[in-house]
């Protein structure tokens, strides 16, 4: 058995809406739906655009950058990951995306003493399983 | 403005409540039927009057269905909802039944919230594979309530310079109210210390930032106005009610709720101001949401919480006395209906009959947290997800 056979942490199940944007960070890129009617960055993924309401869209691959919108860090984790604590968790505002795509994630590569909102990131991509990526987070200055 | 049609029209007529404990040793249908028959019984009703009836839960139905209770008690009802809601839905349990009792499909609605949460745990073994919503969050071990809402409260704190001893000013201040509360689940006394040097749980919330968990049960009837004239009790009027659930987490402006979209309506609703308000019950499963529902519904001035909390005016004598039965995070957690408890008490002729007083309310704070002469309480759900306008009769 190899170390991403016995990934045990909770994992995200695609569905039709979302598999293109996991699909995506298997082939490490961070993708978004764009509405092809009015512009609009459409996150979390979803049939419809809630500005106009069309159902066309494309899927576009985003920057790889971003900053911390807002961050916790969890000491004490009654869930999957009391193995970890303590560990950042970043609301990550996408570049180039108008504010619209902002992923929950960790960050990686720096304490919860250092992390600050506003602060520049980058995403990392994580193999977990032959057929999940996660994307995760690191400051742009500096990675450890 | 636009009243509503509701105005005033539907009343509270009955409360009723069990002990909230860590350890009930009885089911959720006992539970409710504790609190809700002492809420007949507050009322003046019979069980057989009751012909509605609303409950709620969060993902786990650990609440007794209307169904069951219907058949414990053989009722005969018009109307019944449970729903999957949580506690932004607390104040949409209560308008559900004023919508009912005012579209005159029910006469007497028993609205209900019973749990054992404390002690039966059974549920908390997560899945490994998460979809929907959870499935950007779950992997990155972030579906904690705290970790959700912490949120709100760093980018608040980096958009106002808000701060964690802030938080610790109102946890104590919700203590002191806690500890003239008899019902209450943690009365001994909390120093700012305390809450500074309680564990971390979740950065920027500390032990003493989160609110407890409860077995316990609260029940409450709703009548017609016209109704509530006969009965045990002067009625408490429901003035204005909203309920746009919303996600808390997600708005535009991350430091707010979903209260900032509610509550002019809310107002207008009810055909008054925030300046009007006497006194709030508060959502507050951590101490930072407490904060920005002041805000977010126009107590205090967007990014004032910090300061107005470290100057005490959210006490029992302040400017506005916001949780004045110590709220979740020391009175008990029984998903925000004991908020509405608290405030249909204070907003009673006769007050709050729960506190250390014997007799008539002296307004020593040593053992009275009745507040004075209150007229008119504001209360609102988890993430300004649902809120009301009380006013005593």
């Amino acid at each position: 058995m190899t170390e991403v056979e016995r990934y045990a942490k909770p994992l995200p199940i695609p569905d039709e809406d979302t598999a293109e944007f996991w699909k995506g960070c298997k082939a490490h890129e961070l993708r978004a739906q764009r509405c092809s009617a009015c512009g609009a960055w459409r996150w979390p993924p979803q049939g419809i655009c809630p500005e106009c309401y069309s159902w066309d869209f494309e899927w576009r691959t985003l920057s790889n950058t971003g900053r911390v919108s807002s961050f916790v860090v969890v000491h004490h984790d009654p869930g999957a990951f009391p193995d970890q604590v303590p560990y950042v968790v970043g609301n990550i505002t996408i570049d180039g995306t108008d504010d619209r795509v902002r992923m929950r994630s960790r960050l990686e590569g720096i304490s919860g003493e250092e992390v600050q909102v506003g602060m520049p990131v980058r995403v990392r991509f994580e193999d977990v399983t032959a057929e999940i990526t996660l994307p995760k987070f690191t400051p742009t200055a500096g990675i450890r | 403005m636009t009243e509503q049609p509701i105005k005033d029209k539907t009343a509270v007529v009955g409360i009723g409540h069990t002990s909230f404990t860590r350890r009930s040793g009885t089911s959720v249908g006992n539970l409710t039927l504790q609190a809700g028959l002492a809420a007949i019984e507050d009322a003046g009703l019979k069980p057989k009057d009751i012909d509605g009836i609303v409950t709620y839960f969060h993902e786990h139905m650990n609440t007794m269905p209307p169904r069951a209770l219907a058949r414990a008690l053989n009722l005969d009802c018009n109307f019944q909802v449970m729903a999957d809601a949580g506690g932004s839905w607390t104040c949409s349990a209560l308008l559900i039944a004023v919508m009912a009792v005012h579209a005159g499909i029910c006469k007497n609605v028993l609205v209900y919230r019973s749990m054992n949460t404390y002690s039966d745990r059974g549920h908390e073994r997560p899945p490994r594979e998460f979809g929907g919503e959870d499935q950007f969050v779950a992997p990155f071990g972030t579906r904690h309530p705290a970790a959700n809402f912490g949120h709100c409260a760093t980018a608040h704190m980096a958009k106002f310079g808000t701060t964690t001893l802030d938080f610790a000013h109102l946890a104590v201040t919700q203590r002191q109210h806690a500890s003239l509360n008899k019902k209450a689940m943690m009365r001994s006394p909390m120093s700012i210390e305390d809450h500074q040097n309680s564990r971390w749980i979740v950065y920027p919330f500390r032990l003493l930032d989160c609110c407890q968990q409860t077995d316990g049960a609260v029940a409450l009837v709703v009548s017609s106005a016209e109704r509530a004239r006969d009965l045990a009790h002067a009625p408490v009027y429901i003035m204005s009610g909203m309920g746009g659930y919303g996600d808390a987490a997600a708005q535009e402006e991350l430091w707010e709720t979903n209260g900032v979209k509610i509550a002019p309506a809310l107002y207008e609703g009810a055909g008054i101001t925030p300046k009007d308000v006497s006194f709030a019950e508060l959502y507050d499963p951590f101490t930072f949401m407490c904060l920005t529902h002041m805000e977010d519904f126009g107590l205090v001035k967007k990014g004032e919480s910090g300061p107005f909390v470290t100057a005490g005016h959210n006490g029992l004598d302040g400017q506005i006395p916001i949780n004045t039965h110590g709220g979740l995070l020391s009175e008990a957690h029984v998903h925000g209906l004991n908020h509405i408890l608290e405030a249909v008490q204070q907003l009673r002729p006769e007050g709050v009959r729960d506190d250390l007083c014997e007799g008539e309310h002296t307004f020593d704070r040593s053992v009275c947290r009745q507040v004075r002469d209150p007229e008119i309480a504001l209360v609102c759900g988890e993430g300004g997800g649902s809120a009301l306008l009380l006013r005593r009769a």
